[in-house]
């Protein structure tokens, strides 16, 4: 259970406005991978998780989500920046980040304790920062990096 | 002393005014974004501006520099919160005329000495500034 404290109703408002922002980025992101139109673009999704980010680093107890949504918003950025190929894996490995984080804001819901995310699931996104801080520090290139068959090892 | 809160994310702008609160700021108003923010400082008199950059419609930095174009808001109290300590962003804020910033997360106690300093460097010191409106 998460302490019971002056953040809990804030914490209850932050798991329902998450919950909204993280089904709206899931459906565009299986909209993405089918290649289909959606509303939303992949600089919305990175500023719902960059939203998800500030504000659960705002909230005591909910640390972990914030360092969980950070990693998914660095993906989102490659993407955006074109510094990713949007292809299976990057954006199947963003979907399953927003699924761990919506199933962790229903744990919120019900006041219990948010639990880390899955070490594989980690290690993949620690994977693409690295890479993608690779990228940062090489020559710009032109073709987006695809991690693909990467994270399929991994 | 009056002040508006803009954020496109309901929960942070929840968490700000809760901390203004803490503070002893009862008058806050919020907008979820710059579109929604510039009627409200023309249509009310507002002593102090803490905005999100990162926002869609109309973002902070650009909100900064529709305030600062404006000469009946060119010398309002501008903080900007950040979700990141990104320099580049940092400097397009300062080159825009922001007073301050702040990075999130941040206390109360952070939030007042941001207050305090942007007051203090204006040559306004919070005492006679809350003065106009009431405590604190």
């Amino acid at each position: 259970m998460i302490a019971d404290d002056d953040y809990a109703d804030l914490r209850i408002f932050f798991a329902d406005e998450a919950t909204e922002c993280l089904n709206r980025c899931r459906a565009a992101l299986t909209a993405f991978a089918a290649g289909e139109y959606t509303e939303l673009t992949m600089g919305g999704v990175r500023r719902d998780f960059h939203n998800i980010k500030g504000t659960a680093l705002s909230l005591p107890g909910l640390e972990v989500l914030g360092e969980s949504a950070a990693q998914c918003e660095r993906v989102a950025e490659a993407l955006d920046r074109g510094q990713l190929a949007m292809n299976p894996g990057v954006l199947g490995l963003l979907n399953a980040g927003a699924d761990y984080l919506a199933v962790q804001f229903q744990r919120v819901r019900a006041s219990a304790t948010p639990q880390a995310m899955p070490a594989v699931l980690w290690k993949k996104f620690e994977y693409c920062r690295d890479r993608i801080l690779q990228l940062e520090s090489a020559a710009p290139s032109s073709d987006p990096l695809s991690l693909d068959d990467e994270l399929k090892s991994l | 002393m009056k002040i508006l809160v803009v954020d496109d994310f309901s929960t942070m702008r929840r968490i700000i005014k809760n901390l203004l609160h803490k503070l002893g700021y009862e008058d806050v108003d919020e907008a979820d974004d710059g579109t929604t923010a510039l009627p409200m400082l023309h249509s009310d008199h507002y002593d102090f501006l803490i905005t999100d950059l990162n926002m869609p419609g109309m973002s902070g930095l650009d909100l900064l520099r529709s305030v600062r174009q404006d000469p009946r808001l060119a010398a309002l109290p501008v903080l900007v919160v950040t979700a990141d300590a990104n320099r580049e962003q940092i400097v397009e804020a300062a080159q825009a005329g922001v007073n301050g910033y702040v990075v999130k997360p941040f206390t109360a106690a952070v939030l007042q000495a941001k207050i305090e300093q942007v007051f203090n460097t204006l040559g306004r010191p919070l005492t006679d500034a809350a003065a106009q409106r009431g405590s604190p």
